[in-house]
């Protein structure tokens, strides 16, 4: 894009020059979710002069050719007109990208191709570019360009954390019991009951809760040089982080998910707890089908003393999967402290500086992407805007090794912007270089700054493996006893499994059978109850998609278990008390009376529901 | 001055108002039948001896390009929406070349500029488009939008529908230099015939990709009047003929023809009278009647909001659009539009990336 005048000189330009190309990459923010669903048929930037749209899913849908259809996410252009264009398979498959691919634009600008290169490229039919040599180096060359962008990358990194959080399958149902119980029972007493699949056989001091600490063995993901070796499945986390920085007021999620993925279903208990506790830290657990998400808030009182910044503790995470003795642990360092006030740089008009701000020697990587070289001036950035800009920019390897070859500038946005730098093939490990960078402006005015860099290789770190280390493991109460979730359905009506151990009927909504040695508790729903069999005919009349039904049917059956639950808790506080306490334990009878009249009570409310 | 022999029917005021009011196919084949028409049968224009069979007096189909294979050089596009945008590039190229011709006029000598956008940015001070909503200084960007108005209103797209007929037309209007009616055939008409390779300020290279729309269209009316400050010695007046594709009988090799007033090509003219000379502004009007957009509806209208702008990425010159409405929509592109959301996401403090890299040289060994 003939934006600036910026120009790039090295030392000896490439013999095989087929003419320049300017890159432009837009990421935009990823869509709310009622946006996601598809229900927004609006683009956001539209202006009252402009016309109504076509709805699409993705972020960058209304900037395609058709916003439900279009593909080319990634367009090439001659005098502004679009030639070629791909889709986010280039995102995803050439720059890695995966998780930006719908948000993502690139704008490939061949203007400044040579005549002969253009015509090379061209086609009269207008059907898209002829790929050949020209385009093959044009290609490669806008892989180089953004595929070690290093904004790129922190975006990927972020969009894969948020992705995370997502993701949720069949057991929504639990997963919102679970919430409902943690709640519930944020403040109140934790409690172990029964055995089964949650807690797996382990004696009830065995369960991992979040109260006093023991030393134990425990298992982790480290270097080999710590501890013992160990096997898997370890815990990992998403972002793949060993710290996080809370800003007071601001949620944070932490992914944690087991490695290999499919032993979390073999996870038996869950706990987390702190090294040094921090009152205004506030941790939440949520429960998906592959992960736990742990959301951290730091909610500091208006009279917390500034001076106590930076607060700091670690995290730990424990884990016990069926088949394995030992805990596995994960840890994430806590910083607690509020940002520093992002001030905007004072550009002026008449810059008076210009620096490189990436830590020297700058590492040129092996490999192919270009590295980015971060630098800072306080120019203005509409200095450099348009095709006859105020003060351009040229950098030059002032090496005579010829091995880094400065390709382009990025356009400076908040006087800030990057040098990018290629290698040649001859570059070799260890080649020192020596870059000078000069901006030059109004009146044959120049600002300079230069920069040594030296080629380097990504080091290849030692994959961490499970190691097994000596460590302190939570010991106590779990936050809830394990429970089992159960549907049971008209042809199984006669198994005995209602309340007092009668058979069911088109009138009973639900019943609990309290926790065995050999069973934890087991929270049945009766399926083909009348009354719920009805709702779902009036669900389906009402002409809801089978996702709305799904996701009514759902929330029905989570706070049918979750009174179920309580029944239950409350049924046990009572047990052997019965002559102090002003209440006796509930009849089955009762029991059943209770769980009908809330069965009904939230049918009836899902009803007139909208 | 030479002048173009037309009938009077054909050169008559009234003609301009039937020409600019015939947006169905009913209406233009109503015309047809009005006019001194030779049936496509009973005249075969050949390249060698072209007034064999022609009838004085009455306008005769003549192949576009004067090239009767010209099918395969028109039927390209496998989408309806490119060759529209090819038809607004002709405007944007025609609305250039007047500033130049101005720019000559004054200076002689005054250099050519180096690329379309070089001749936007000297003849309208309007830099790439998607840089104004970059632009961080208030009163420059607004004076850039100001500027962006008034530009827009030189080129104008129009789709309409006609729910009777279900038919939809096109047009574009540019407020270009135009061409006088003499040499209309010579350069509107023409397939190939470019001299736009060495205007290095002009848009298109191959010169026939405007052309495409006639295979979109079952019609298409054209009107021009050259700015009369560069007649070069051509009559005053405005050109008009209407291109169809004829398929000849027997033959598998279609063609697409346009109305002749004479046998070397060139086409009818209305005189240039104080009433049609305010009805009809210098520059240049396509109107494509019977447009195929392989579906029907309001859909079409939302769809080619979108599809211009894709195709049109990042225009050397702003247009409006009339897309079944009264009201304009503003087509400034597709950069410009991602570029003012960015912007506007910034200010509101959201995580967005808008990033460019300066040009780069593309080396063919790396």
């Amino acid at each position: 894009m003939m934006t600036s005048g910026t120009e790039v000189t090295t030392l000896e330009p490439p013999q095989s020059d087929l003419g320049t190309i300017g890159v432009r990459v837009v990421v935009l923010p990823r869509k709310l979710d009622g946006a996601e669903a598809g229900g927004n048929d609006e683009p956001t930037d539209l202006t009252d002069e402009e016309n109504l749209s076509e709805g699409g899913s993705s972020p960058v849908a209304s900037y395609l050719e058709r916003p439900k259809t279009g593909k080319l996410c990634c367009v090439f252009l001659v005098n502004g007109q679009r030639h070629e264009g791909m889709d986010n398979a280039f995102i995803v498959q050439q720059l890695g990208f995966k998780y930006l691919r719908k948000r993502m634009m690139v704008i490939v600008d061949v203007d400044g191709m040579r005549p002969e290169a253009l015509g090379e490229l061209m086609q009269g039919s207008r059907q898209g570019f002829y790929r050949g040599r020209v385009w093959d180096a044009i290609h490669s060359r806008l892989i180089s360009t953004l595929k070690a962008d290093p904004e790129l990358q922190k975006l990927e990194e972020e969009a894969e954390a948020e992705v995370s959080e997502l993701q949720a399958g069949d057991q929504k149902v639990k997963d919102a019991l679970d919430t409902l119980i943690e709640s519930h029972h944020q403040y109140a007493d934790h409690v172990v009951s029964g055995k089964g699949d949650e807690s797996g056989a382990q004696d009830a001091n065995d369960v991992l809760g979040s109260a006093a600490t023991s030393p134990q063995s425990l298992v982790s993901l480290l270097s080999d040089d710590q501890g013992e070796p160990s096997e898997y499945p370890v815990l990992v986390s998403l972002p793949d982080t060993t710290s996080l920085w809370l800003k007071p007021g601001v949620e944070r999620f932490w992914v944690i998910t087991s490695e290999p993925l499919d032993a979390w279903p073999a996870l038996a208990n869950f706990t987390y707890a702190l090294d040094s506790k921090v009152p205004e830290l506030h941790i939440s657990e949520e429960r998906l089908q592959g992960s736990a998400i742990l959301r951290l808030r730091f909610d500091p009182p208006d009279d917390f003393d500034t001076d106590e910044y930076p607060v700091r503790t670690t995290l730990r995470v424990f884990a016990r999967f069926k088949g394995y003795q030992e805990p596995r642990q994960l840890a994430v360092a806590l910083t607690m402290k509020p940002p520093t006030p992002v001030i905007d740089p004072v550009l002026v008009d008449d810059p008076t500086f210009i620096k490189v701000s990436t830590r020297e020697p700058v590492p040129l990587w092996l490999g192919g992407a270009d590295t980015h070289v971060r630098i800072r001036w306080n120019g203005s950035d509409d200095l450099t805007l348009g095709p006859s800009p105020r003060w351009t920019f040229k950098a030059r390897c002032m090496t005579s090794t010829r091995a880094g070859l400065p390709s382009t500038f990025s356009q400076p946005r908040k006087g800030r912007f990057s040098l990018l730098v290629s290698l040649t093939p001859d570059a070799r490990l260890g080649d020192n270089l020596r870059f000078d960078i000069v901006a030059t402006g109004p009146n044959g005015k120049t600002l300079t700054t230069a920069f040594d860099a030296v080629v380097a290789e990504r080091s290849q770190r030692p994959l961490p493996e499970p190691r097994l280390i000596a460590g302190n493991v939570p010991v106590g109460a779990s936050r809830r006893p394990p429970y089992e979730l159960k549907l049971v359905e008209r042809e199984n009506w006669d198994n005995g499994t209602a309340f007092g151990g009668e058979n069911w009927g088109a009138e009973d909504a639900a019943a609990y059978q309290e926790p065995t040695e050999k069973r934890p508790l087991t929270l049945i729903i009766n399926k083909d109850m009348a009354a719920l069999e009805a709702f779902r005919k009036f669900l389906v009349a009402r002409k809801l998609t089978e996702n709305e039904i799904k996701a009514r049917l759902q929330k029905y059956n989570s706070h049918v278990y979750f009174h179920l639950y309580q029944m239950f808790q409350s049924a046990q506080t009572l047990i052997g008390k019965e002559d102090e306490a002003p209440e006796r334990p509930p009849t089955p009878q009762e029991q059943r009376s209770e769980i009908h009249r809330v069965s009904m009570t939230l049918l009836n409310l899902m009803q007139v529901a909208r | 001055m030479a002048t173009v022999a037309t009938p009077s029917l054909l050169g008559s005021p009234d003609m301009l108002m039937t020409l600019l009011s015939a947006k169905t196919r009913a209406s233009i084949q109503k015309l047809l039948k009005e006019l001194p028409v030779v049936d496509e049968t009973a005249y075969l224009w050949t390249d060698t001896d072209p007034a064999k069979g022609w009838q004085p007096g009455k306008v005769h189909w003549i192949p576009v390009g004067r090239d009767r294979g010209n099918a395969g050089r028109i039927q390209l596009a496998g989408d309806p929406y490119n060759p529209s945008a090819e038809r607004l590039i002709n405007g944007m190229e025609a609305i250039i070349e007047l500033a130049r011709q101005v720019e000559l006029l004054n200076n002689p000598s005054a250099s050519s500029p180096q690329s379309p956008r070089a001749a936007v940015e000297r003849y309208f001070k309007l830099p790439r488009l998607d840089l104004i909503p970059r632009t961080r200084d208030k009163d420059a960007r607004r004076t850039l939008e100001d500027r962006l108005r008034e530009v827009r209103r030189l080129l104008v797209m129009r789709l309409e529908f006609d729910k009777d007929s279900k038919d939809f037309s096109v047009e574009i209007r540019d407020q270009g230099i135009g061409q006088a009616p003499e040499r209309v055939h010579q350069t509107l008409l023409s397939l190939g015939n470019t001299d736009k390779a060495d205007k290095p300020y002009l848009i298109g290279v191959f010169g026939q990709g405007g052309s495409s729309t006639y295979a979109a269209s079952q019609y298409s009316v054209i009107v021009s009047r050259r700015s009369p400050q560069f007649l070069e010695g051509k009559a005053d007046g405005i050109g008009w003929t209407i291109v169809r594709k004829i398929v000849p009988k027997g033959r598998r090799d279609p063609y697409y023809a346009y109305l002749a007033a004479l046998p070397d090509g060139r086409v009818p003219a209305i005189e240039l009278t104080a009433m049609t000379a305010s009805q009809f502004e210098p520059g240049t009007m396509f109107r494509h009647v019977g447009y195929d957009f392989g579906r029907q509806g309001s859909a079409v209208a939302r769809t080619l909001f979108y599809a211009l702008n894709h195709v049109l990425f990042s225009p050397v010159l702003p247009y409006d659009l009339y897309a079944s409405k009264d009201k304009p929509d503003p087509m400034h592109g597709t950069a410009y539009r991602l570029a003012r959301q960015t912007a506007t996401l910034e200010k509101d403090g959201k995580t967005v990336l808008d990033n460019s890299f300066q040009p780069q040289i593309v080396a063919a060994s790396i």
